[in-house]
């Protein structure tokens, strides 16, 4: 599937909910597309469904431009975020609903309903309603009507955002290895980062209704192309601050840190942000550590997090509080609440930004 | 309604009666024509009702928002006019040599109000101006009711590959089904008790129509000609058990009440 050049313009809207959307996904991919909400993912997969218009540009499927196509002769499948189930159908009609309007053969559509019955484990709740099932039932059922149906193509809009975070997760590995064994190109909406970097073959991050960058989940972890995308990708999120390139290194308060060496040479000077992961910060090393103040110490089980206070950053708001720096520590030696500690930065681990457009500076 | 009950089962002077007053009112050679032409009414009512009122709400529904308003605005109008000015309206549009359709009223062979109003017509003419006044309210009722539809069932549908007949089929009205119930059991009952229609056509055209056409004129004859309450509440017990029987019908083939249906 292409989008090319894609755009989307509400009426009486002044901007694009999706600007000039260009991402080809290959057979049998699984692509998610994630960004925070209002970003225009959900615009971008109801474009290629054709529940929106494409404005400008193209969409094409198998090299073929579906814009002008009604949702039906797209061939494709969508599991909606409220599942959508019909509520006066129960499950085995609710699954075989598109068959029948297909004009299937009635034992074929028996035999597909009862197979994907069996897959999802559905066996035992076709006689009832959508009301008499629970959420993950439900979702199953919505997942089952998408997969009878053998499309081309899996559209998922935030199919696992009603379901509780236990089930949530369970499910997640469940659809990913569906998608394996049938393998169906998918295409997947989320706001959720994590599930972005666990189900995705590639991720693609979308801000404001313009693609920042698509890639396969390991590269955008460790070469965003912007601070944004260092910024949502990872969880934590990357510490971002402010630093000033000079002479010695970069400059973050009053400490001065060795640039990554990729760097000594190449940028010259002025304000930049700096990229640091939360892995990538050490409580002990040598040289002088950039000076926070510990707020909180997150432990779960295996690793705790440590959020702490840049003590320059304190100094300047006072009022207003300043984002938190996050480190990753041995729960076994974490330091207390209150503390004072000094962070050091992993050198080769660094990543610049320009300050103003918010673009990675790269040699 | 109590004391109805208890004019039904006494006589004049007060004494108990029983089932003597019902047996009367039965016997009545007015009551069996009187049920038979309401009998006719509702049949041909309820019928256009649903088929006319669900079909437009569908049409509607799958309008812009706004000409779907603009047209609910229009269909309602009538619903605006008192029930005596509707018939009198029709009365006019009835009356050949004066009605804006007397053009067609004569293709039909009818030169006078009498020709116009003739006993067969009549069924039709009563519901033809109850469908008047009374789908457009109606109308907004039904399309209330799909508008309860979520959209993502709807686009759902879409996704599934259903036009817009078979969404409407399969999924608008099977979940508008109560209220569509609704609306029968809320018609049944006012249509069983059709009073206005033709008492204002007898009073308008000289008797032409019979004072006793409709049940519900029949007890009035009874109360304020021949001063025969007993028979009269009779007659309206029974109206009411008919519409309370269809009601439980209705109810309990379409389970309106149960909670998660």
């Amino acid at each position: 599937m292409t989008y090319s050049s894609a755009s989307r313009i509400y009426p009486k809207a002044t901007t694009k909910a999706i600007n000039e959307l260009s991402l080809e996904i290959g057979d049998g991919e699984f692509i998610v597309l994630v960004g925070p909400s209002g970003c225009g993912k959900t615009t971008s997969l109801r474009m290629l469904a054709g529940l929106e218009q494409v404005d400008e540009g193209d969409i094409l499927i198998d090299g073929q431009s579906v814009v002008h196509l009604a949702p039906r002769e797209r061939d494709i499948a969508m599991v909606l975020q409220n599942f959508a189930l019909y509520p006066h159908m129960n499950v085995a009609d609710n699954l075989g609903f598109a068959l029948r309007i297909a004009k299937l053969p009635k034992p074929e559509i028996k035999a597909r309903v009862a197979e994907v019955a069996k897959i999802l484990e559905l066996e035992d709740y076709m006689d009832r309603k959508p009301a008499q099932l629970s959420g993950g039932q439900r979702q199953r059922v919505a997942m089952g009507r998408a997969i009878v149906r053998q499309p081309r193509v899996f559209l998922m809009d935030e199919p696992l955002s009603n379901l509780d975070a236990k089930l949530r997760v369970a499910t997640r590995s469940e659809i990913a290895s569906l998608q394996r064994r049938l393998g169906v190109t998918t295409v997947y909406v989320t706001h959720d980062q994590v599930e972005a970097m666990t189900m995705g073959d590639r991720v693609a991050v979308i801000k404001d209704g313009v693609l920042q960058q698509v890639d396969v989940p390991s590269v955008l972890y460790e070469s965003p192309v912007n601070a944004f995308v260092a910024g949502f990708i990872g969880s934590p999120a990357m510490n971002l601050i402010e630093g000033t390139i000079g002479p010695d290194g970069v400059t973050v308060g009053s400490t001065i840190l060795p640039l990554p060496r990729q760097f000594e040479r190449a940028v010259g000077s002025g304000r930049v942000t700096v990229g640091v992961r939360p892995e990538s910060v050490a409580l002990g090393g040598e040289g002088k550590g950039i000076p926070a103040v510990v707020n909180l110490v997150e432990e779960l089980g295996a690793e705790a997090y440590l959020y702490a206070q840049l003590e320059h950053t304190a100094r300047r708001s006072a009022l207003a509080a300043a984002p938190d720096f996050i480190v990753r520590v041995d729960p076994k030696s974490a330091p207390r609440v209150g503390s004072r500690i000094e962070l050091h930065v992993k050198r080769q681990s660094m990543l610049l930004f320009d300050i103003e457009s918010g673009a990675r500076i790269s040699v | 309604m109590g004391y109805a009950i208890d004019l039904a089962l006494t006589s004049f002077t007060g004494h108990f009666t029983g089932a003597a007053n019902f047996v009367g009112a039965l016997h009545n050679p007015n009551f069996v024509p009187a049920v038979e032409n309401v009998a006719t009414f509702l049949g041909i009512w309820l019928t256009a009702l649903v088929v006319f009122v669900v079909g437009l709400s569908l049409i509607l529904h799958s309008f812009h928002r706004r000409v779907a308003a603009a047209f609910r605005f229009v269909l309602y109008l009538p619903a605006a006019l008192a029930g005596s000015a509707s018939v009198m309206l029709w009365l006019f549009m009835l009356q050949p040599g004066k009605s804006p359709w007397s053009f067609v009223l004569s293709r039909l062979g009818y030169h006078s109000l009498g020709e116009s109003l003739a006993p067969a017509h009549l069924p039709v003419i009563f519901a033809l101006i109850a469908f008047w006044s009374g789908a457009g309210a109606w109308i907004v009722v039904m399309y209330g009711a799909l508008a309860t539809i979520p959209d993502e069932v709807l686009e759902s549908a879409r996704l599934d590959g259903a036009g817009a007949w078979r969404t409407a089929v399969s999924v608008k009205l099977p979940l508008i089904k109560r209220w569509v119930a609704y609306m029968v059991v809320g018609a049944f009952a006012a249509g069983s008790q059709l009073f206005v229609e033709p008492q204002l056509v007898t009073e308008a055209t000289g008797s032409v129509v019979n004072a006793t056409w409709s049940p519900n004129q029949l007890a009035f004859y009874l109360s304020f000609r021949l001063d025969n309450f007993n028979y009269a509440a009779a007659i309206w017990i029974d109206l009411l058990v008919a519409a309370l029987i269809c009601a439980a019908l209705v109810l309990l083939r379409t389970r309106l009440f149960e909670v998660g249906h």
